[in-house]
């Protein structure tokens, strides 16, 4: 873990000068997050590893089955709908590319209409999902026939393929990804920091390789890495590394402020952090709400 | 100006579906290697769905790295389920899937009996996991059952949405009792609690509702439909809030919530009705399904991918 306990806890709030989070103004912009966008729920995580500088109730923050409609290569992107957020970055900045994109979920449902047949995410059966090779006899698959099997009459039941087949729009299994994103605070770059974790639309979780397909090409392997979840025990789960957080969130006040719009006070933090993460994220459809506008 | 649809047509219900996150998976095979080992003994879980979900998302029930622990878990309406974890793949194979289904009926059949169910709608959410965990290869094969009563008895007459059907103060009332997971509701939205005047002074039956479906109601309405059937004694029409939640235009609404009016026929309280509610696996059969973990868990796999 990267926090290690002899780094001191920031105390006092550097949120206006230096972009920085204190713990305590994390669980602020936190419950300010949930009560506008609440999907985004905070948890406790394992019991074993709760941060004392943090409520235990209020470890991070998560929001699950989250749509991932379409893959990045098959997203238009339009001009107008790009914003440089940090244009002075030698890394090229991140581009908010969602800018003027609504993403309720009418819109969600008329994209989906418009989606033709080439259009669709790959199916399972087009991902080799593991080591096929050393299959035995003793395992299972879902394709396989000798799992076990109930007999199948149910009239009152609703039958996804019969939705399927009737409205696509409305269905109630989409060839789509799906994303548990979580929020953690971050003690040693003291901002929060954004975690990830894919499953494909029969609920596989997805490789590393495929969870890619859903990063910004700019960030694949560089602000992307793979590191242990403070939360939880288990393998490394994918993450936006925080090192360059503090100083987005500090530019975008600091246009703010030259644009002579109202203040970006602390407790907006995760709204505007959310924002810019579209970038890195374009095509995860989490909420973080539409009433907020960053330059107009 | 509310559009309702008239019509008279059997109630159909949308399935849960069992998402199972990655850390679920990672607690059972710690708990499985340092503390079970060869103990086969069912263990309470706990799960949830929320009513939240986008657009087109099948109806979610989640299992999480807290689904082991004694308390009901709090981000969603609570499903309160047993696994049956066995050692082999062939004890796996072998279970008597047909007669779990019906223990688990006679167990909610019970509390039609006793009028606990009347009291605490949500002893109604109940699930099976029949589970084995190859815990080398990070690989699981498992089967969720939401046993659910087949009836014939309700029939939807009018179909609206929440948001056509009632002003903006009867709104309010009606999502703050979301929390409550499945309530009977007098006619100014007041819950009742008195079980001798529940189905008296009824006038609605609210559920959070896990399904995403524009026309159909969610699985957990199934039995408590058939709770109603059970205490009625003649015909009666009853009016369903299937509260949902989303955000439009950057707003929290429960506007497209189903209302339905619902007639629902007296059920007999002699024989328990046939049990149904074994998931459908990823090629839409009852049958297990499976889930290979080996590239986000296994160690090996893990340090050939890493960047």
């Amino acid at each position: 873990e990267i926090a290690s306990p002899h780094i001191p806890l920031l105390k006092d709030s550097k949120f206006k000068e230096t972009g920085v989070l204190t713990a305590d103004e994390f669980v602020l912009a936190g419950d300010f997050l949930v009560y506008h966008c609440p999907t985004w729920r905070w948890e406790t995580g394992d019991e074993k590893m709760v941060k004392d500088y943090l409520p235990k109730d209020k470890q991070f923050l998560a929001t699950r089955n989250v749509p991932c409609y379409q893959r990045l290569k098959q997203m238009q992107f339009t001009e107008e709908n790009e914003v440089i957020l940090d244009e002075d970055d030698p890394e090229g900045g991140w581009v908010d590319t969602h800018h003027n994109i609504d993403t309720t979920p009418t819109k969600i449902t008329d994209s989906m209409d418009d989606m033709n047949l080439e259009d669709k995410p790959r199916l399972l059966s087009d991902t080799p999902v593991a080591d096929d090779d050393e299959e035995s006899a003793g395992e299972m698959t879902d394709d396989e026939d000798d799992g076990p099997e109930v007999e199948d009459n149910d009239p009152a039941e609703v039958r996804p393929s019969t939705t399927q087949t009737d409205k696509p729009s409305d269905s109630n299994t989409v060839n789509m990804r799906s994303y548990d994103l979580y929020i953690t605070y971050d003690r040693y770059y003291q901002t929060p920091r954004m975690w990830l974790f894919g499953y494909n639309e029969n609920r596989q979780p997805l490789s590393i390789e495929e969870t890619y397909e859903d990063i910004s090409s700019d960030h694949v392997k560089k602000t992307v890495t793979q590191e242990n979840h403070p939360h939880f025990s288990g393998p490394g789960m994918l993450s936006i590394h925080p090192c360059k957080h503090a100083e987005v969130i500090k530019r975008i006040i600091e246009q703010t402020a030259q644009g002579g719009r109202n203040e970006v006070e602390v407790h907006m933090y995760l709204l505007i952090f959310l924002k810019f993460v579209q970038s890195v994220l374009p095509t995860i459809e989490y909420d973080y709400t539409q009433q907020f506008t960053m330059s107009g | 100006e509310a559009t309702y649809q008239v019509m008279s047509t059997p109630v159909q219900y949308v399935p849960l579906i069992s998402s199972i996150d990655h850390t679920f998976w990672t607690q059972l095979n710690a708990k499985k290697l340092d503390e079970l080992k060869l103990d086969e003994r069912p263990l309470p879980l706990n799960a949830f769905y929320t009513n939240d979900c986008k657009p087109g998302l099948p109806a979610h029930l989640t299992l999480s790295y807290d689904s082991f622990t004694n308390k009901p878990v709090d981000r969603g309406t609570p499903y309160t389920g047993t696994i049956l974890n066995t050692n082999t793949v062939e004890e796996f194979k072998a279970k008597d899937f047909g007669g779990i289904l019906k223990s688990a009926g006679e167990k909610i059949w019970s509390t039609f009996h006793d009028g606990s169910a009347l009291t605490t709608p949500t002893l109604l959410n109940q699930f099976y996991c029949v589970c084995f965990a190859d815990l080398k290869k990070y690989k699981y094969s498992y089967w969720f059952c939401y046993p659910a009563f087949v009836t014939s008895t309700a029939n939807i007459v009018s179909r609206a949405t929440l948001g056509e059907s009632f002003s903006t103060e009867q709104k309010e009332k009606i999502r703050s009792l979301g929390t409550l997971g499945a309530a009977f509701l007098d006619r100014e939205f007041n819950v009742i609690d008195d079980r001798e005047k529940k189905l008296g002074q009824m006038e609605y039956v609210l559920m959070n509702d896990p399904s995403t479906d524009s026309e159909h109601p969610g699985w957990p309405l199934r039995n408590l439909l058939a709770l109603v059937s059970f205490h009625l004694d003649a015909k009666r029409t009853v009016k369903v809030i299937c509260l949902r939640e989303n955000k439009v235009a950057g707003l929290q609404s429960a506007d497209h919530s189903l209302y339905l009016q619902i007639e629902l026929e007296h059920l007999s309280k002699t024989e328990m009705p046939k049990v149904v509610g074994w998931e459908r696996n990823t090629k839409g059969k009852l049958k297990s399904k499976f889930v290979d973990l080996s590239a986000s868990m296994d160690p090996a796999r893990i340090s050939e991918s890493s960047v």
